[in-house]
């Protein structure tokens, strides 16, 4: 009662600030055009009661209070303030946020937080209420309906709510594959399958999380538990999670001994993604997921912001074998796997201390002090580089920058002026073994008026010219 | 190209022609200077990029370039928008391609574009792109750095009478160390070497007035192999001492008192890698780098030093009396820009000579990596080898010509090789000495450095007929008798 008591003082205030010009003269004007009745609502088998109805010009309305009531008792939260129709789901249970048309009337829908669009909406009071109520047009709440992945007809006079794509919530906050999968698509490119048939028994063609999960099923970051079952609506652990985004990454099974960490969850705390003390078999929350994909949204983007004028490079992941170690020319660069790892490791923790800084309008690269060690920094630019080893001293010009040959203080700091051009940065390590170093990853720093730009360069192996048979000297 | 073009490495590269625009095909370039590729334009346009791809393959001698320089012309002039380095070592050992470019949002107002890329040994390219609009306007490339119209004026040959020839006119390369009885020499090897001696055994006049001895290659570069070496470079009644010898004898037939040879001994190059050197000062020296070290270069320039200080001590304490060291010589052939910490080994071993007011001499093959830089690594004069008789039936008298050049070209002198004694070694060998006399590179006109394989002009001394040719021939080059011959 409270809710309707709420929803009533609610649709008196639409229909004074809210509501179309069109729908108040036509509660003015034309109440007799007007035919009042109500459809019967079922779910499945089960009648759930009426929804009142107007009929106007040939289009009918129905009750949007009774619509919140149906959809509470469904497990969402729905609600109505100043215009505003806010339905929200369990966190586990998938929504379609996508946008949908801003010009179709004056009320706002909100779902899961997110504003999708504008929908025609009238007033009306029926037959034996104490006061007007909002009415929506029937076709637009069968897609506000098909939206939460609730199938809704009309038959007759009956309403008739197919639920049987909607899962069952997850206890608590946490969330379920769909969430994880739904949460990286954006940050790596995944768009929604097309519309099909479900092969799979708990994931029906009807629910918003079809689109996604089948996509990635399809794109191979995700492996169903069976042929028939998506596995789509279960809890996921932050160690499943991490796997998944490994597969996203394309990051193979078997080059996982070339990754930093060496596992799907070593990995993802080595590169910083998520925090040293997860517990990688606990079902991930949605604050853990909210973590995880705003890191990896930083992580690929290649820096994140640590105040206004400074920012920490994040050395984009990738598969290191395919995009790093495979350029050995058809021989290994490393004698084991776990050497290639050590270094792949040390080149993101290099990366990873890069800074960037904005000084009196001038953009400075922070070179951390290189460990001694075999690896070493070189960073180039067209037009030479300029860098200081200390605050205060001279700047010193040269064609580029090897970090074996500068010596910086202890009390120093080398950095490097970004000029407009930009900074490439490339860590690479000594190889004896080889007579020579090995290139292990780079970046490309930009500025300019619309910030920081940061892009990994892999080590591009690319087609190679015949073999050179003979050099003559 | 700016460098000499030279009829082997154009038949190299032709093998590799691919279109330098697409990523279908490498576009390969070998060795002969800094390779210019230009689009013009057929009207003024505004450019805003410009990119090429370039490879490095190790193992086939295919290098990165160390820079791309970008420049556009304007009203008939170049302007230079700068160079990008190579953002790798040239020591990469990985298999990979690397993008250089110049990109700017406001564009440079240009007829034509050009790259300019160095060339040392193999450049391969592709993907040439250059991004513009006719229809926009761009920056004016005159606010860029001109560029100067010719830079690089030849220097001419390196004279004998050059304070940085050292007094060097002839030097005669002696390799001992290995090879039997082809790698020691005795007095009398070296008495025609230092003077004409006739087919009757007349000794009529000086020939080689600088003896430069270095190791076979077969000699190992560690410790023990180059004690080996000195000890037998210093042993009594040969090498040396057999030099100090010959030249005491040689002084008396030909009545010069108080004449010296002019001897230049090696300083051996250590390459990085996984090589271990020994003990110095009780400390075991390895060229693979340590955390402190990972260039190697302490380790390298320590090995260094304990050689120097061997071989200076055992000069000293032999008190040759006919015998004066002018120099030390560098035992590698090329620069090897593509070795970690190669430039400052380089440096170092020149303070370390030097140091002891030595000079550091350096005899480079043609082609090598580092020759237009000599000076700036740190060498005191340098020798180009032609290595055109080496190239036997295939060849081609401009290699000559091209040295020639490039020894005008950088200031240095030539070496003047000879690898057999058949008769058709010798017409290679006549028309090797004919090109240098045509050119401007004659005895007094440029100090030359001779390599004769094993004591081949001591066997052709030795020998009569055709085989007695090539010392003949050498004898009179050195005169400065015109030598007309060449196939």
């Amino acid at each position: 009662m409270e809710v309707r008591k709420a929803w009533l003082g609610a649709s008196a205030l639409l229909a004074a600030l809210s509501a179309p010009s069109v729908a108040l003269a036509q509660i003015a004007g034309t109440v007799s055009h007007r035919s009042f009745s109500s459809l019967r609502l079922s779910v499945g088998d089960t009648a759930l009661g009426g929804i009142p109805t107007v009929t106007q010009d040939g289009q009918t309305d129905v009750a949007v209070w009774n619509l919140m009531q149906v959809l509470n008792q469904l497990g969402f939260t729905a609600s109505w303030s100043n215009g505003v129709l806010s339905i929200s789901a369990p966190v586990s249970v998938p929504v379609d946020t996508s946008p949908g048309p801003q010009d179709k009337g004056g009320a706002e829908v909100i779902l899961d937080g997110t504003a999708i669009e504008h929908i025609p909406s009238t007033v009306a009071t029926p037959p034996g209420a104490s006061g007007p109520e909002a009415f929506i047009p029937i076709s637009i709440a069968i897609e506000l309906l098909a939206r939460l992945g609730i199938a809704a007809t009309v038959n007759g006079n009956t309403l008739n709510l197919d639920t049987s794509a909607l899962p069952t919530p997850l206890p608590g906050n946490e969330v379920a594959v769909w969430n994880v999968i739904a949460a990286l698509a954006s940050d790596l490119g995944l768009s929604p399958a097309p519309a099909g048939s479900s092969p799979y028994a708990d994931l029906k063609a009807q629910s918003p999380a079809w689109g996604m999960v089948q996509a990635a099923i399809r794109a191979g970051w995700y492996q169903p538990p069976s042929p028939s079952e998506s596995g789509a609506f279960q809890p996921i652990t932050w160690a499943q999670a991490a796997q998944l985004v490994w597969s996203a990454l394309g990051i193979s099974a078997q080059d996982a001994a070339y990754q930093p960490g060496g596992s799907p969850t070593a990995w993802a705390s080595a590169i910083g993604l998520v925090p040293d003390n997860w517990n990688p078999s606990s079902d991930m929350t949605a604050q853990e997921l909210g973590i995880l994909v705003s890191n990896l949204h930083d992580c690929l983007q290649g820096y994140v912001a640590t105040s206004p004028t400074a920012w920490r490079i994040w050395y984009p992941p990738a598969d290191e074998y395919e995009a790093t170690l495979q350029s050995g020319g058809g021989q290994p660069l490393f004698a084991s796997a776990s050497d290639a790892e050590a270094a792949m490791q040390a080149t993101y923790q290099f990366f990873n201390q890069l800074q960037v800084v904005r000084r009196s309008g001038e953009w400075l690269l922070v070179v951390p002090p290189v460990s001694q060690g075999f690896g070493f920094a070189c960073v180039t630019s067209t037009g030479g580089v300029t860098y200081q080893t200390s605050a205060g001293k001279t700047w010193i010009s040269a064609a580029s920058l090897d970090t074996r040959d500068v010596r910086v203080p202890a009390s120093g700091q080398l950095m490097v002026k970004i000029p407009p051009s930009g900074l490439v940065i490339t860590w690479n390590q000594m190889m004896p073994s080889l007579g020579g170093t090995v290139a292990l990853g780079a970046i490309d720093v930009q500025t300019g008026s619309s910030g920081l730009t940061v892009d990994r360069m892999n080590v591009d192996s690319p087609n190679l010219p015949p073999p050179i048979t003979t050099v003559s000297g | 190209m700016d460098g000499v073009p030279d009829p082997v490495f154009e038949a190299e590269e032709a093998k590799y022609l691919g279109d330098v625009t697409s990523f279908a095909e490498w576009r390969g370039f070998s060795y002969q200077g800094k390779r210019v590729i230009t689009l013009t334009l057929p009207r003024a346009a505004d450019i805003v990029s410009v990119s090429v791809r370039a490879l490095q393959d190790f193992p086939l001698g295919i290098y990165f370039p160390r820079y791309v320089e970008f420049q556009f012309e304007w009203n008939g002039k170049w302007y230079s928008a700068g160079r990008e380095a190579s953002a790798y070592p040239l020591s990469t050992r990985n298999v990979m391609a690397q993008t250089f470019s110049w990109s700017s949002s406001q564009g440079v107002e240009a007829t034509a574009v050009r790259i300019l890329v160095p060339v040392d040994v193999w450049v391969f390219l592709d993907g040439f792109d250059v991004k513009g609009s006719f229809g926009a306007k761009g920056a004016s490339a005159a606010a860029l750095t001109p560029v100067a119209s010719n830079p690089d004026k030849p220097l001419g040959p390196l004279l004998p009478s050059a304070p940085n020839a050292h007094g060097i006119r002839n030097m005669l390369l002696v390799e001992t160390g290995a090879n039997g009885s082809l790698g020691t020499w005795s007095e009398q090897d070296f008495v025609p070497m230092l003077a004409y001696v006739t087919e009757s055994g007349q000794i009529t006049a000086p020939l080689f007035d600088t003896m430069l001895f270095l190791p076979y290659g077969s000699v190992p570069t560690t410790q023990a192999g180059l004690s080996a070496y000195l000890q037998d470079l210093f042993a009594p009644g040969k090498q040396l001492s057999a030099l100090n010898e010959a030249v005491g004898y040689v002084n008396r037939v030909l009545h010069r008192p108080g004449y010296k040879e002019q001897v230049v001994l090696s300083l051996p190059y250590f390459p990085y890698g996984q090589v271990t050197f020994g003990s110095v000062n009780g400390q075991t020296l390895t060229f693979a780098g340590t955390p402190g070290d990972p260039d190697a270069l302490s380790a390298r320039e320590q090995a260094e030093t304990w050689y120097l200080n061997q071989i200076l001590s055992d000069w000293n304490e032999a008190h040759f009396s006919n015998l004066k060291l002018v120099g030390l010589y560098w035992d590698e052939e090329q620069f090897r820009e593509t070795m970690p910490g190669e430039a400052a080994y380089v440096q170092f071993a020149s303070q370390l000579a030097a140091s002891h007011g030595l000079p550091l001499f350096w005899i480079p093959f043609y082609g090598a990596s580092g020759i237009p830089d000599w000076k700036n690594l740190g060498f005191s004069a340098a020798w180009i080898q032609p290595n055109y008789v080496e190239q036997g039936a295939a060849a081609n008298l401009a290699r000559m010509t091209n040295a020639a050049e490039t020894a005008a070209q950088y200031g240095m002198g030539v070496e003047v090789e000879l690898v057999g004694i058949s008769q058709q070694d010798q017409a290679l060998y006549d028309s090797s000495l004919a090109q240098l006399s045509a050119y401007g590179f004659g005895t007094n006109q440029a100090s030359h450095a001779y390599y004769d394989g094993s004591k081949l002009l001591l066997t052709s001394a030795r020998s009569a007929g055709e085989a007695r040719v090539a010392y003949d021939t050498t004898a009179s080059f050195i005169a400065g008798v015109a030598i007309r011959g060449g196939s």
